[in-house]
């Protein structure tokens, strides 16, 4: 969960990710950052994000994008 | 050649049931069209009385053309307008044209708090009617008849409109759809925000076709894989997207998932599509059809156009290519004109698509639109784009970079000049320097700061929130105790570039 929170901070320092829980709802992250944080996500954790993830609840906040690493680590095993 | 309506009008006479409008809500046929834009015409007419510009509040919906044609209809020109600027922006804008009236798809569409704006706000119901039982005024025969104004960056921090005509953008459409094998069946899938000066090209080219126009939620670009279902389910063949937004698809493997099927052209505008993203797409569809461009919004549409073809490595440059139909495109290096491969020189455009002018600003008009003798003999304007190109051997255009300080970010113009002049507003910023770093896609500014000041690259950049469009906002602002300074005094811009590296 650190992990993403330090990616996220990179991404757009000015927003508050412990609390932020509509980062895509409200256009907080644009379409061309989610680009970046899923090639981040995706290094950082050693897991590939098929496409099928990619759908805004899953980035709505930081604890979205921990469950679904979660998800895809537990898949992937 | 006359007015652009008249396309709507042929289609609506033509195939008044077809589908001219859709999003993900509704759907306009060519006949309601027709009828709704000419009732919000006809209403515009009454209140305007003469050609001035209108407001349009630019929602990317399918209500939002109805109100760019509704201005149209009313003998007015119509100014799309970003409803996410911030209030000190749009305030510019709304001053520099002196707006009476913003035209909004939705009834509880308001401009934000502190914009101060004393003329109307009417949405197309009200609008529609206001208008009707009247009738709209008879469209202009003349081809400089203006039908929008869009505004780009400026670099002293005051955004710059540029105003184009009916002719203008009738020859380019003319000239576009002559050099592709376009059918009324085409379906068009618009991406590129309606304030942003190319998604004309998807309207024009979508009324002169009497085609469909499908405009693409920008949410469904967070869901690539449900963005690739909508152009399936809506049949989109055609796209002309920003290299940003096409780059989204392959970057997030996409095509690994799903594909579009019904896709045969892809044309990209705006900025140079990185060749890695551009080989996964030909990949992945290789019988679609793509075509780079490249314009500027000193003039309607394009005005060269490359069809790729053959490999290109990951690592070559793609040619812009050679001119659409009528445009007329050289290279100039201090006065002499340029043909030799590899030279560079600026990109020089005589062409009856060229824009009118810079809106109340005959200076920059003159110094930007020149009249001059062409290389075959005949007086003509030229625009001077401040774009640098040379000649490949095999005789295509090939971009190389901007002249001044202007860089490309997510499909966008921006002078760097406008971002420093929003910094150096600020009362804790001393000097600062704005580059951009187009390794990384980052804008980047460094600051110097006031002495006695204090401030953390992150209180600036929230700063600079409130003064600048999102898409200008710097990705990073460093703090430095002093700006480098070249001999002259000036801010040494090659050494800040180096320490990007």
């Amino acid at each position: 969960m650190d992990e993403i929170l330090e990616i996220l901070q990179d991404i757009d320092p000015d927003i508050d990710y412990e609390t932020a829980d509509r980062l895509i709802d409200d256009k907080m992250l644009d379409s061309f950052s989610i680009v970046a944080l899923v090639s981040e996500i995706a290094d950082a954790f050693d897991i590939t994000i098929s496409p099928k993830y990619l759908i805004p609840q899953n980035f709505n906040s930081a604890r979205a994008m921990w469950d679904m690493v979660c998800r895809i680590r537990a898949e992937e095993d | 050649m006359g007015s652009v309506l008249e396309y709507l009008e042929r289609a609506a006479w033509e195939s008044p049931e077809r589908t001219a409008l859709a999003d993900q809500d509704r759907t306009f046929t060519y006949g309601e069209a027709y009828r709704l834009s000419r009732q919000v015409g006809a209403f515009v007419a009454r209140l305007e009385g003469g050609c001035r510009p209108v407001g349009v509040w630019a929602r990317h919906d399918a209500v939002t053309p109805l109100l760019c044609w509704g201005a149209a209809w009313g003998g007015c020109f119509y100014v799309p307008l970003d409803p996410d600027l911030p209030p000190g922006k749009l305030r510019k804008i709304l001053d520099d044209c002196a707006l009476d009236l913003i035209l909004t798809a939705r009834p509880k569409d308001a401009l934000p708090p502190g914009t101060d704006f004393s003329g109307r706000v009417i949405c197309l119901e009200e609008a529609v009617d206001e208008g009707r039982g009247e009738d709209c005024p008879p469209t202009g025969r003349e081809d400089d008849a203006p039908l929008y104004m869009v505004y780009t960056s400026g670099s002293t921090g005051t955004p710059k409109g540029v105003l184009k005509s009916h002719g203008a953008v009738r020859h380019f459409i003319e000239d576009f759809a002559a050099a592709f094998p376009f059918s009324p069946a085409e379906v068009i899938g618009s991406q590129t925000p309606f304030f942003f000066d190319a998604s004309a090209k998807d309207l024009y080219l979508t009324l002169y076709l009497g085609a469909r126009l499908e405009v693409v939620d920008a949410g469904l670009f967070y869901a690539p894989v449900q963005l690739v279902e909508y152009l399936n389910r809506r049949r989109v063949t055609t796209i002309c997207w920003v290299p940003s937004a096409l780059s989204i698809l392959t970057q997030l493997n996409t095509f690994s998932e799903i594909k579009p099927q019904y896709l045969r052209n892809v044309f990209f505008v705006g900025e140079v599509f990185p060749m890695k993203q551009l080989n996964r797409w030909r990949a992945a569809l290789p019988q679609v059809r793509y075509v780079n461009l490249y314009g500027s919004t000193e003039l309607a549409g394009v005005c060269c156009w490359y069809e790729v073809e053959g490999d290109f490595a990951d690592t070559d440059r793609l040619p812009i290519g050679r001119p659409l139909g009528r445009s007329r495109v050289f290279l100039r290096a201090e006065g002499e004109i340029v043909t030799r491969p590899g030279v560079m020189g600026e990109i020089c455009v005589a062409s009856p698509a060229l824009a009118l002018c810079y809106y109340n600003d005959p200076e920059k008009t003159r110094s930007v639109f020149r009249r001059e003798v062409l290389p075959s003999g005949e007086e003509a304007r030229v625009l001077y784009t401040g774009d640098l190109a040379q000649y490949t051997p095999e005789g295509l255009l090939e971009f190389a970079a901007r002249k001044d300080h202007q860089f490309k970010h997510m499909g966008r113009r921006i002078e760097a000049g406008e971002i420093e002049a929003a910094a150096a507003a600020l009362d804790q910023v001393a000097r600062c320097c704005c580059l951009y770093d187009g390794q990384r896609g980052k804008i980047v500014l460094f600051c110097q700061l006031a002495s006695g000041c204090e401030a953390t690259g992150r209180e600036l950049r929230r700063a600079l929130r409130d003064r600048l469009a999102d898409y200008m906002v710097p990705n990073k602002v460093t703090i430095l105790p002093q700006l480098p300074l070249n001999p002259n005094g000036k801010i040494d811009r090659p050494a800040l570039r180096a320490s990007l590296e």
